[in-house]
């Protein structure tokens, strides 16, 4: 049984002007020790999935519908604050792109992560949760994990801030790490840097993780499967050596298409028209006005995402 | 003779302690560094964030005063010019920006965001010839021309860029500065964009500058490429051979560094160590030489000097080649 | 300076772009603050009028089948039969003969038939005089009726507080732009003066200057403008130190445009936050100091009407409890519209909207 189970999520988002399905009919799960790929652009709904999960968007403006959000069994979308406040940071962790504004910027590093272990484990004493984040803080590799833990967030550097996230996201050992694009805002050594900490991490303790991101790059290198999602829905689900040896959705398709390759020079593919509007869906298909391989019903209808075989489904009505 | 020379560019930012205190700290934010560009041909300027390739790009648009060095813009150094000859050149010159969100002034409508620089520099006679003007640039970038009264917020980054880049041909330059122009955009545009690049220097014979710091996208439009460490180019090659036979220690650690969109292929990576951090007054040394994997305590002492592999290719190294991989 | 009003007609014709727009929207949804704009304009346009609406002299005189109109010109005495050197005084002229029932001459006082420095005298009774039907609000001192003065006083406060306020401004944000744009040794300098500016207390220096140079409308005016820009200074200097950095102006300098023109085309347009929210609670402190003059004897010079004269004259004769109760209370009632006001002008500016998280 899968650790965690979207089924039939949709988000929509209403405000005076209009009223915005940012997440439409999402389903997919995570299984366990399984890192999931969450791919798209941007609009594509993803950062919105995510905070779903942990029901961290503002309802109003947002409203959450589901058949349920299943967390090893329970539909979080039905239980309480309580409950929610007792699995976030401690079973689910969520991990953000700008570490600069995920910590407290007046508060000192090491302190904010101490939070977090007291705050689920109400009887731990001082000196023992010292030691605990010092070790953890060493853990995710930072060089010098006591003058980290007495340092402000700005004093730290990038990567060195985005590992102690890191840290703090995995004090309680979750089994469940969500992470929206956490390198995307570090340069390109630093982020392999991350990468690989972030594999060391997994392997060792079996952790599942989302990893919401729109580099298939990344993706290849760290997943087992792979979600694509396009205009707040999902397109093709897949593991992912078969996603990039054979895929399915044209929009997948395009993508791999247009990553210019330092291999190959010649004029980069690039998928013709623009992301749609979120306001202003096209009809049907959403991806039909850019499909090389639009036909009649994919004007009129959204297709249904099929399995095409054990472990790939699409969501195209070339299949 | 190039169209654009770079010679001992330097640009030095002062570390004040105090208000009275002379400083004899510096930043070396570009320490040194010469290259220079044909007509009509790219060079790719490449580097992680600190290196001082966004710094160099201001530098040559004299939108920062660079603290040394000489920039010869067809044959004449650009900072002897005086006010009067540095308008003339904003015609020759031109920058598309990184984040095409700020780049645009949310209270102007694109005619104004566009035409500005015709009606300034008297490029045309009146307003009527301006929207006539900015509407064949607006096809040129592949945008309707019925968006002249339109604001910024309407458009998508993708579009946003194009209109910036349509106000960067407005002038009719011949060298167009473009500063991580895609780094903001999502992949699909991304390509796009490039594409519309490629297209518009073909047509109009213009030399960029493409600064980036992701070497994928540099190698698809550049001609050269250098790479930029701390201030400093530790190697510059054409691009084909910089991607066939990196040299520097940092460019085989930045090549093996971009995920490749192909699990299968598990790359041979070069680990570097430790993080980027600004050194305060480097006089000599490597400025790699803390984070490089071979280096040893003369790449710490000496003074290092360009190494001409061949008439194209050098490379600030006195250890290239013989790296071990992971 | 034709060539800036040209600039300034030129890009304020900027029609009204969508980020404006959409704040404009939430201040009309905010009942409170529209109220009380809207009645605060009432009232100031309704002032503007305060000659037709309360005057000792006639809206319309019809005296032997010729229409005049004392209200806005003046007639020698002896286009009513007086001698010629004589200022009719209507009243007086309305009960003799000429006037009386049935002669076909007759005269239309506006509603409030008094002026605003006609003594009235009442039988048996010595100003003040409490409220009476004819004085809705009774009278002061000098038998001068209330209602009538506040009318007139509020037209020239509220005047003059929106001169200084307006004049005050554009010298504020022009200093403050040049600060915020240039930096340097001009911001430190032009700081320091500022500060020790500052650090003058206002009301004195108005005072013996007043008492020394004599009380005058352009004495008061120059003082008040000396010390009122000085607060939207520093807001416009912090906006163009953070929007000069933006890439839309590097890209302007890029194309060769001049610095003035930048600041007024591209920075300052986006600095109008600060500007619009300033501008009520600027308007509240020249209003109040004004009174607060006016209350010490060191305003406007007098037959000036004005409400701080009034709350003094209530100060003065406590008893007579009409004449401070409704000139504070009209203040105070002006004021907190125009506190409405800010508040709503305020929240519609403010880019974040705050939600409950669960």
């Amino acid at each position: 049984m899968n650790l965690l189970n979207i089924e039939n999520l949709t988000v929509t988002f209403s405000s005076v002007e209009a009223s915005i399905k940012a997440v439409d009919d999402v389903s997919f799960g995570i299984g366990n020790s399984e890192v999931v790929g969450l791919v798209g652009e941007s609009g594509c709904g993803k950062t919105v999935t995510a905070l779903s999960i942990l029901r961290l968007l503002p309802c109003p403006p947002a409203e959450i519908k589901a058949k349920g959000i299943f967390w090893k069994g329970r539909n979080l979308l039905k239980a309480s604050i309580e409950e929610m406040h007792s699995i976030r940071g401690n079973e689910i962790s969520i991990i953000f792109q700008e570490p600069l504004s995920s910590f407290n910027p007046v508060q000192k590093v090491g302190k904010q992560i101490q939070e977090i272990l007291e705050v689920h484990n109400k009887k731990i004493e001082n000196g023992e949760a010292y030691e605990k984040v010092i070790q953890m803080l060493s853990h995710v590799g930072i060089q010098n994990p006591e003058w980290a833990f007495e340092s402000y967030p700005h004093e730290l550097s990038g990567g060195m801030r985005q590992r102690a996230m890191i840290a703090m996201a995995l004090m309680n050992g979750p089994e469940l790490l969500i992470a929206d694009e956490p390198t995307t805002a570090l340069d390109v050594t630093i982020q392999a840097q991350i990468l690989d900490l972030l594999e060391k991490l997994q392997k060792e303790r079996h952790l599942s993780i989302l990893m919401i991101t729109h580099n298939l790059g990344i993706v290849a290198r760290i997943a087992n499967r792979v979600v694509v999602m396009y205009a707040g829905k999902v397109v093709e689900d897949s593991p992912v050596k078969p996603l990039f040896k054979e895929p399915l959705h044209p929009y997948t398709q395009g993508l791999l298409k247009s990553i210019p390759n330092p291999e190959k020079k010649q004029r980069l593919y690039a998928i013709p028209g623009m992301i749609p509007d979120p306001a202003n869906l096209p009809s049907g298909c959403t991806f039909h006005p850019r499909c090389p391989y639009v036909m009649d019903i994919c004007k009129r209808e959204f297709p249904p995402l099929n399995k095409v075989d054990d472990s790939r489904a699409v969501a195209c009505w070339l299949y | 003779m190039p169209l654009l020379e770079v010679k001992n560019l330097k640009k030095y930012f002062p570390v004040r302690k105090g208000f009275f205190s002379k400083s004899h700290h510096w930043i070396k934010a570009v320490d040194d560094i010469s290259f220079s560009v044909e007509e009509g041909e790219t060079l790719g300027l490449v580097g992680e964030s600190g290196c001082g390739k966004t710094t160099a790009g201001r530098c040559i648009l004299r939108l920062i005063e660079p603290t040394a060095g000489k920039i010869f813009f067809e044959g004449k150094n650009i900072l002897d010019f005086k006010s009067k000859e540095m308008r003339a050149l904003r015609t020759k010159m031109q920058i598309v920006f990184q984040d095409p969100f700020a780049s645009l002034n949310p209270r102007r409508v694109v005619l104004d965001l566009v035409g500005e620089g015709l009606l300034e520099h008297k490029l045309v006679k009146n307003t009527l010839e301006q929207k006539e003007k900015v509407a064949e640039l607006l096809k040129r970038v592949g945008l309707s021309p019925d968006i002249l009264y339109k604001y910024p917020h309407e458009f998508s980054g993708g579009q946003r860029q194009r209109i910036a880049i349509a106000r960067a041909l407005s002038l009719g330059p011949s060298l167009i500065v473009c500063d991580e122009p895609v780094s903001a955009l999502d992949v699909s545009i991304q390509a796009q964009i490039i594409n519309l690049l490629t297209d518009l220097q073909e047509e109009m014979k213009l030399a960029y500058i493409f600064i980036a710091h992701d070497l994928s996208v540099v190698k698809h439009i550049s001609k050269r490429i250098a790479v930029m460490y701390l201030g400093q180019i530790v190697e510059s090659a054409p691009s084909d051979e910089l991607f066939e036979f990196p040299l520097h220690p940092y460019t085989k650690a930045l090549l093996s560094s971009i995920p490749v969109p192909d699990p299968e292929i598990k790359k041979q990576r070069v680990i570097v160590k430790g993080e980027l951090t600004q050194v305060m007054d480097r006089e000599k040394g490597c400025v790699f030489a803390p984070r490089c994997p071979i280096s040893d305590k003369e790449c710490f002492e000496r003074k290092i000097e360009e190494l001409y592999v061949n008439s194209r290719h050098y490379v600030k190294c006195i250890k290239e080649g013989g790296i071990d991989y992971e | 300076m034709l060539y800036f009003l040209k600039y300034v007609i030129k890009e304020l014709e900027l029609k009204l772009s969508p980020i404006t727009l959409k704040r404009l929207e939430r201040f009309r949804k905010n009942s409170l603050s529209y109220a009380s704009f809207l009645i605060l304009i009432v009232l100031y346009v309704v002032s503007l009028f305060a000659d037709f609406i309360a005057n000792d002299k006639p809206l319309v005189v019809f005296y032997k089948n010729k229409i005049y109109f004392p209200v806005l010109f003046f007639y020698p005495g002896d286009t009513f039969g007086l001698g010629k050197s004589d200022i009719p005084n209507y009243k007086e002229l309305q009960k003799r003969e000429p006037f009386r029932e049935g002669s076909g001459n007759f005269m239309i006082f506006p509603p409030i038939p008094y002026g605003y420095n006609e003594s009235l005298f009442f039988e048996g009774e010595n100003p003040p005089t409490p409220p009476t039907l004819k004085n809705l609000l009774g009278t002061d001192d000098r038998g001068r009726d209330i209602l009538t003065r506040l009318i007139y006083g509020y037209r020239i406060s509220f005047s003059f507080a929106l001169l200084i306020t307006a004049a005050g401004m554009i010298i504020g944000v022009m200093i403050g732009a040049l600060q915020g744009y240039y930096g340097g040794v001009l911001d430190i300098s032009m700081q320091r003066f500022i500060e020790i500016i500052s650090a003058l207390p206002f009301l004195y220096i108005i005072i013996i200057i007043s008492s020394s140079l004599g009380r005058s409308f352009w004495v008061l005016f120059l003082l008040f403008i000396m010390f009122d820009w000085i607060g939207i200074s520093y807001f416009i200097r912090s906006e163009f130190y953070k929007l000069r950095e933006m890439p839309f102006v590097e890209a302007s300098r890029a194309l060769g445009i001049g610095d003035g023109k930048i600041m007024f085309r591209h920075i300052l347009p986006n600095a109008l936050t600060p500007i619009i929210t300033f501008l009520p609670f600027d308007l509240i402190g020249a209003i109040f100091s004004l009174s607060a003059l006016d209350f010490l004897g060191f305003g406007l010079p007098p037959p000036a009407p004005s409400i701080g004269e009034l709350i003094r004259q209530g100060m003065n004769n406590i008893s007579s409890y009409w004449l401070s109760l409704f000139p504070a209370g009209f203040l105070f009632f002006i004021l907190l519209l125009i506190a409405f006001v800010g508040e709503g002008v305020r929240s519609a500016f403010d880019p974040r909207d705050y939600h409950k998280m669960e």
